[in-house]
């Protein structure tokens, strides 16, 4: 089901007669300012376009996502396992829609963009996708890995805090 | 208007409205036509008009060159002379004009006075608003897109021309209100309402499948909430018919009430003229300040 939040009752018609149109049940509730369709396939409902690409929203509001790795593992306990835990965060990443639209990495971090990084391949497909990623210059400096970097671009505390407060939301896994 | 003397009065109007289509010389060109219209709808003719521009600092100024080159093709069209214009800079590109007309005191046409047993007829298709919705949500062929253009640049000078022998009883303009509000504008006051056969009407062909799909102007739907109470709608009617009388246009066609022996022969000569004319509605007295689609 798909459900669609406008904010005039002319929008939630021509959104209802779309959905309709594409054979779906709609549903219309006006709630507190707006106005809140749902929309449900039917069993009569012509069979969903097959072999297309998700669609995957350039821009638009809500949609600058920031995602903010400040270490080489996830979360608190044995390193091992945060290791791990990590490579499968990003190779997911990869997968799913929407994409963020910025990577951060921070302190060990950057070695995840480097040409040993077990997740190379997924950060460069994320970057093929559009992902600007960035690692802290300063933290490349700190472990002598400029020169590694197999992935993204070297970026500074300024571009970085700037993305983080114009972000929709922070991801910080 | 402005009365002169007892031969003359002026006639002045202005608009100007952001870009509806990509080309910046069409783009002119209707802009022109649009600003041109409200002197013909009122039986008169322009005589010198001046651009008004608002054109981001950024912006190429090819663009505007095309703009005010199709803009004032139109002008020469029109036989108006360009009597100069102003600019400013503005984030959003917009474009129209202020225009001075000339018209005889006794001979100006007002936007109401239709009698019972006239008939309103339109001179160009209706559905430019749907279209250029349809055409933003990027679903309208090239070759419909240039045939609404082509209906938009269009001057509303030759209909004129062909109309004013006739005896009008009231012309005006489609434009934003569409032709509910601008219909019920030519019997306001009088207590008479309009019949309009929804089978009849003059529309875009393509206006069905883009309604259908819900592309439809804000306009559309704030035209028919206003004039809602006096809108009678016929079990039956198709819902992209109901949505073709609430459309608004952008420089829509000239619509003017005359009795209905007369109007079939001026439909015929806008015909043999290449205008797209055709009967919008019927004036009755009964049922009275109502628009009925059937």
């Amino acid at each position: 089901m798909l459900v669609v939040l406008v904010d005039n009752e002319g929008s939630a018609e021509n959104v209802a007669r779309a959905g309709r149109q594409l054979g779906c049940a709609v549903s219309l509730e006006q709630e507190a300012g707006f106005f809140a369709l749902r929309l449900s396939r039917t069993p009569e409902s012509p069979p969903p376009c097959l072999g297309t690409e998700p669609f995957v929203p350039a821009c638009g509001p809500g949609s600058d996502v920031v995602v903010m790795i400040a270490s080489n593992a996830l979360g608190q306990g044995p390193e091992a396992l945060g290791r791990l835990l990590m490579i499968a965060f990003l190779k997911t990443l990869s997968k799913v829609v929407p994409r963020p639209r910025t990577l951060v990495l921070l302190n060990s971090g950057v070695q995840l963009a480097t040409s040993s990084s077990e997740v190379k391949g997924a950060l460069q497909e994320l970057e093929q996708q559009g992902v600007r990623i960035w690692s802290c210059g300063t933290c490349l400096d700190y472990y002598h890995l400029k020169d590694d970097l197999a992935v993204g671009t070297v970026s500074n505390m300024f571009d970085i805090a700037s993305a983080l407060v114009a972000a929709d939301r922070v991801i910080a896994p | 208007m402005y009365l002169l003397s007892d031969e003359l009065a002026l006639i002045e109007t202005v608009d100007f409205f952001t870009p509806i289509v990509d080309d910046p010389y069409t783009f002119g060109q209707i802009a022109a036509a649009n600003a041109l219209s409200d002197v013909y709808a009122m039986g008169g003719v322009p005589i010198v008009a001046l651009n008004i521009v608002g054109f981001p600092s950024g912006m190429e100024l090819a663009v505007l060159r095309e703009i005010l080159r199709g803009g004032l093709d139109k002008l020469k069209e029109a036989g108006c002379a360009l009597g100069g214009g102003h600019s400013i800079n503005d984030p959003e590109l917009k474009y129209g004009m202020a225009v001075t007309g000339t018209v005889h005191p006794s001979r100006i046409l007002k936007n109401h006075g239709a009698l019972a047993g006239d008939v309103l007829l339109l001179t160009k298709p209706l559905g430019t608003g749907i279209i250029n919705t349809a055409v933003k949500a990027g679903v309208v062929p090239d070759d419909v897109q240039r045939r609404v253009e082509a209906s938009m640049a269009t001057l509303n000078k030759r209909a004129l021309e062909i109309a004013l022998p006739f005896e009008l009883h009231a012309c005006t303009d489609i434009t934003g209100f569409g032709l509910l509000g601008h219909g019920l504008e030519m019997v306001d006051g009088s207590g008479l309402g309009l019949i309009v056969e929804s089978a009849r009407l003059p529309v875009f062909p393509e206006l069905r499948e883009y309604s259908d799909m819900g592309l439809l102007p804000g306009g559309l739907h704030r035209n028919r909430a206003h004039r809602q109470c006096r809108l009678e709608i016929s079990p039956g009617v198709p819902q992209h018919l109901v949505d073709a009388v609430c459309d608004p246009q952008t420089s829509g066609g000239l619509l003017v009430a005359l009795p209905e022996p007369a109007a079939d022969a001026l439909r015929k000569e806008l015909r043999d003229a290449g205008l797209e004319a055709a009967i919008a509605a019927q004036v009755v007295a009964d049922p009275g300040e109502r628009f009925v689609l059937r």
